[in-house]
């Protein structure tokens, strides 16, 4: 019998799953497969709300921009637990992913919820907002700086990274940077998960360290393409690092991501590390009246908790489905929007023509209380029954740059609550 | 119009008429010239159990996260979502197919989208296996 | 701007238009407000077949697509395939066994049009022999009965024609829309007034003839001109939804809940459900399929091959038919012949309109419009475009040569072949400039780099969004989330953009992507749309970043 047990295992439920054990309790995790985590660009978004050509909003602080989404989505989990309690428990679930993630060396640069965010360079070619972002990436903030090309790398350009970098410190965050895109010869013409692989191999990282030495003399930083190893990363890195001698900086990674491989893996060893059961898939739920009792494994086998974490993710991760009507796959729960209840309705009606709007479906997820506890027709669905992360509706991270924030403060706040 | 749909219909009655009358005398063709001309094109004919299974192996959403239990020059992440597609290139992915079988237990476990690898193995080679036929 | 000849539209008929015209010698300037196949062309069935519907109501047009489909077939021989068709006759139909012979006895007659298109006589199959090519049949049949038809990717079928064109002398300009007819002090056409996208500016062209094939826009345009002759359209709404594989090699005809018949097709690496048919007035500028609609078409298919409900839609395909006018008919009795109006009799001499018609005859469609400008210019050239060869058509190239003589797969050979003919190697030669010109863009398809560098110089590409027509960038399952970002360089990089256009162009290639996928946003195709606003947040997020003052 397990005090609690956490469905997903991504940043919501590892989350969950490491409060809960901190707390001393008994804890399972069930994970089906990898989500929407391991697809992590390698940046922690925890708040940016977009402003507009009259009222910029790259100076305001994070604690700000939580306040402004707050204020003005009313379904949004930051509104729904309040923006201060939700800064609390960001803060405490930031402390927990860091000592989590030591020992893979992924550790997250310190972020302050008074301080802006901060721009990272993206494989995409932008210069995008985050409050912080996994050890390897950094911001730009000045100097001269190089943003190096493997030699037959279709996946991270570095002339066009360069180009716009440049060109969005100068029109979005009125910088003035200087980036200069380089030549490496050393051969990247793999897919960017076997680039990493190969450069595991300290004898690759070695000899693209040296390449690297002879074309960057006198910059102050250099930009990487996120490759640099996967499952021995912290070495890989460690061995560029010092031949090059100054900061080298991996950019925010598109897919396939490594830097979101990297991330799954560190959260899965912290998991086994903490002490957390790891049970596998679970396919179906044993309730009674008002508590969820157990949850059935995909073998067969009943696993029962006291409590329950749900954090099984939205649509890519599987968490929520829609088939022209919109339920959550676990227990069949209900879902919401940002807009409120979700019909039986058809795509066109909820999904608007232009990819950029905003659209109603894609904040689909359970509705729930300040507890995480999911809600139904203005009732408690389960006495013992919590959600987290992006299986609760009201949201959609593009919006709000929010999908680590919420996964944090939501994994914290209901690890608390199935304890309570 | 109205003189257009009656001379279709006209060239349609004659047409039946002929058939009815003449049936005893007339060639019947049969089936097979027009089967036996499928195999020049490689239009192979569906395999049995296909619909069974096929439904599933069109999961894949593009993550690539599967490359990452792959050797380094391989992206099984792109070959699910382009060795299966055709039947009439089922024989081009015969090897492709063979790997991914290997991989599959690998790639269930982390493969978000749950696309069932074996499957899609399972797919080019019974495409290829009815190609095969065809040709023969 | 002077010419003899302005042709209005870059669909089938107007691209095959200025094709003739130009291999007669006729100066010819073709304007187009979109890109090629923009219209009923780009969404249509993408068959040139004989059209055996119109037996029943037309016998001419069966004839006239049989005898043109054979030319296509010549002409372009790497763009067509064979379509093979089962007719599974249940045994709901009402004339019990008859109906098997009644079917038989239909495409016996349909059997006479098809040498015309290189086709061999039909075959009756019992229940036996058609589970055996598609055992996923559900239902009571007497038998089934077979037919062939050809495909064509209608987009290269336009961009072949207007390439063509291009090299005997004319001008081809797309995203120009035509904006004005002007005409002289009798009424005569003296040329248009047209307008780049993008741009505020009018331009003035001089023509003597001016010759509509604006498709579904045709009545617009004639209302350009003051007179009373304006073209009567019945916009038909087609839709068609594209699932993610090529699942069978066989299309299948059901019957819809209303009698009508929907078809289940092979293209290329998809399968296609199509089509509805109904009156459309509303705005030809902003189509979508409607949720009833793909709720028709599924359960159409579904009755027949009720395992399909388990596969993924990707993607719509929606167009209006040009059909001509003609009031209180059932729509799929409308004819789909074409007509080519004088405008002369209503006061504007030199004006014309090429209205009506199907993809399988553009070709002779285009030859009897140019038949009649050359007669008002005096130009005795005869046609000669079923004759030559458009660009590609004159050879197949070997798969297996070409994969060893330059670094690709087979598959990656075909699909080559298959869009660019003999011109495959002139493609793949792109690929010796840069270290990555091998390297596969888009993985659905596969698209090479150095095939989206041919068609961005040689294919008369305007907008990144363009390339799907030219080479099935982000028609796959992604919409364009893997393919896309590096297309973008690429064409970034060959027109020398800078970043806020080269952000536009993909923009505009992920925008058009969603529209299409969006009325089937259901099951993973939903979590793909998550998947790729999640990846492109970064970008997206830049415009309202804001600048800073």
């Amino acid at each position: 019998m397990f005090d609690v047990l956490v469905i997903g295992g991504g940043l919501a439920g590892v989350t969950a799953a490491l409060e809960a054990r901190a707390c001393g309790a008994r804890v399972a995790l069930a994970q089906r497969s990898w989500g929407a985590t391991a697809m992590s660009t390698g940046a922690l978004d925890i708040a940016f709300a977009p402003g507009s050509p009259s009222e910029p909003t790259v100076a305001r602080s994070i604690e700000g921009h939580i306040y402004a989404i707050a204020a003005s989505r009313a379904r949004h989990p930051y509104a729904v637990v309040g923006s201060g309690s939700a800064l609390l428990a960001i803060a405490d679930g930031m402390k927990l992913l860091s000592s989590a993630l030591e020992p893979s060396g992924l550790t997250p640069r310190p972020w302050e919820a008074i301080q802006p965010n901060q721009p990272y360079v993206s494989s995409l070619g932008a210069l995008v907002p985050a409050a912080s972002a996994l050890a390897s990436h950094g911001p730009v903030t000045g100097g001269s700086v190089a943003c190096v090309q493997l030699a037959g790398d279709t996946h991270f350009d570095a002339k066009h990274v360069a180009k716009a970098a440049v060109h969005d410190g100068r029109t979005s965050w009125g910088r003035a940077l200087d980036i200069e895109p380089v030549m490496l010869r050393f051969d990247g013409s793999l897919p960017p998960i076997g680039l990493a692989q190969r450069l595991d191999d300290l004898g690759a990282a070695h000899e693209l360290a040296s390449e690297l030495k002879a074309v960057v003399a006198g910059v102050s930083a250099v930009i990487m393409p996120p490759v640099l190893g996967l499952a021995r990363h912290r070495e890989t890195l460690a061995t560029v690092q010092d031949a090059v001698g100054v900061p080298v900086i991996e950019a925010l990674a598109h897919l396939p991501s490594v830097p979101g491989v990297r991330l799954q893996r560190a959260l899965g060893q912290a998991l086994r590390a903490a002490g957390v059961v790891l049970v596998g898939e679970v396919v179906g739920a044993e309730t009674s009246g008002e508590r969820v009792v157990a949850v059935q494994g995909k073998g067969g086998e009943r696993l029962p908790a006291k409590a329950f974490v749900l954090a099984s993710g939205r649509f890519i991760s599987g968490g929520v489905v829609f088939d022209f009507g919109c339920r959550e796959a676990l227990f069949g729960l209900p879902t919401v929007t940002e807009l409120g209840a979700l019909e039986k309705d058809a795509p066109q009606n909820i999904v608007r023509a232009d990819p950029r709007e905003s659209h109603p479906l894609m904040t689909a997820g359970v509705q729930v209380n300040a507890s995480m506890q999911p809600i139904v027709e203005g009732r408690i669905a389960f006495a013992n029954l919590f959600a987290a992360g992006m299986v609760v509706g009201g949201f959609a991270s593009r919006f709000a740059l929010c999908a680590d924030g919420v996964a944090l403060a939501t994994g914290v706040i209901a690890a608390r609550g199935a304890l309570a | 119009m109205m003189m257009r749909w009656f001379k279709a219909r006209m060239v349609l009655g004659t047409a039946l008429l002929r058939r009815v009358l003449l049936a005893p005398v007339l060639p019947d063709h049969g089936p097979k010239p027009w089967l036996g001309k499928l195999a020049n094109e490689d239009l192979a004919a569906v395999p049995k159990e296909l619909w069974s299974y096929v439904g599933g192996t069109s999961r894949c959403i593009g993550c690539g996260l599967c490359d990452s239990v792959a050797l380094p020059h391989e992206a099984p992440s792109q070959w699910i979502t382009r060795e299966a597609r055709e039947p009439s290139t089922a024989n081009l992915g015969l090897e492709r197919a063979e790997r991914l079988e290997e991989l599959a237990r690998e790639i269930a476990a982390i493969c978000p989208a749950r696309v069932p690898v074996e499957d899609v193995a399972r797919l080019i080679r019974a495409n290829a296996e009815t190609l095969a036929q065809l040709k023969r | 701007m002077k010419t003899d000849v302005l042709v209005i539209g870059g669909g089938s008929n107007g691209t095959g238009l200025a094709r003739d015209l130009a291999k007669r010698g006729v100066k010819v300037m073709l304007c187009e407000m979109g890109d090629f196949a923009r219209g009923a062309t780009g969404a249509s069935s993408a068959m040139i077949h004989g059209g055996p519907r119109y037996l029943l109501n037309d016998v001419e047009t069966t004839k006239h697509s049989c005898v043109d489909s054979g030319y296509i077939q010549k002409i372009a021989q790497h763009l067509v395939f064979r379509i093979p068709f089962l007719v599974p006759v249940p045994k709901s139909f009402p004339y019990g066994r008859a109906s098997l012979l009644l079917h038989d006895v239909y495409f016996d007659v349909y059997d006479r049009y098809s040498p015309y298109k290189n086709g061999i006589p039909h075959a009756k199959l019992s229940v036996e022999e058609m589970l055996r090519i598609e055992p996923g049949l559900v239902g009571d049949f007497w038998g089934g009965v077979t037919l062939d038809e050809w495909g064509i990717d209608p987009g290269r079928l336009c961009v072949l024609n207007a390439i063509d064109a291009v090299a005997h002398g004319a001008t081809v300009a797309t995203y120009t829309e035509v904006v004005g007819i002007t005409r002289g002090s009798n009424g005569e056409v003296t040329g248009a007034r047209v307008r780049r996208r993008g741009e505020a500016t009018v331009q003035e062209i001089e023509a003597k003839v001016v010759v509509n094939c604006g498709g579904p826009w045709a009545e617009k345009l004639a209302g350009l001109t003051p007179d009373s002759a304006k073209v009567k359209l019945r916009p038909g709404k087609g839709v068609h939804l594209v699932y993610e594989k090529r699942l069978t090699n066989f299309a299948v005809i059901c019957n819809a809940v209303d009698g009508r018949e929907v078809f289940v097709m092979p293209y290329l690496n998809e399968s296609w459900i199509g089509t509805t048919d109904d009156d459309f007035y509303g705005d030809l500028n902003d189509l979508s399929a409607t949720h009833d609609e793909v709720a028709y078409l599924r359960e159409a298919v579904e009755h027949v091959l009720p395992d399909i409900k388990h596969q993924r839609l990707i993607s719509t395909r929606v167009g209006v038919r040009n059909t001509m006018h003609g009031w209180g008919v059932h729509e799929d009795v409308l004819s789909r012949g074409y007509r080519i109006i004088d405008h002369t009799a209503a006061g504007t001499p030199g004006f014309y309109s090429l209205v009506g018609g199907k993809l399988a005859s553009y070709r002779i469609q285009a030859e009897e419009a140019a038949d009649a400008v050359c007669v008002r210019l005096g130009v005795a050239a005869r046609c000669t475009t079923h004759e030559d060869y458009l660009p590609g058509g004159d050879a197949i190239p070997d798969e297996v040569e070409l994969t060893r003589a330059y670094p690709i797969d087979r598959l990656t050979a075909r699909r080559l072949v298959h869009r660019h003919g003999a011109l495959a190697s002139r493609v793949l030669d792109i690929g010796r400039e840069t270290a990555t010109g091998y390297a596969v863009v888009d993985p659905a398809e596969p698209v090479l780099e150095c095939e989206l560098r041919y068609c961005i110089r040689h294919e008369m590409v305007k907008r990144l969004s363009d390339l799907t027509m030219r080479c099935r960038l982000g028609v796959g399952a992604d919409q364009g989330m893997r393919g896309g970002l590096r297309a973008a360089q690429v064409f970034a990089e060959e027109r020398g953009l800078d970043t806020t256009s080269m952000r536009e162009e993909l923009m505009g290639l992920l925008r058009s992507r969603w529209r299409a996928a969006r009325p089937v946003m259901t099951g993973q195709q939903l979590a793909q749309a998550e998947l790729v606003m999640t990846q492109y947040t970064g970008l997206w997020q830049l415009p309202t970043l804001n600048p800073v003052a």
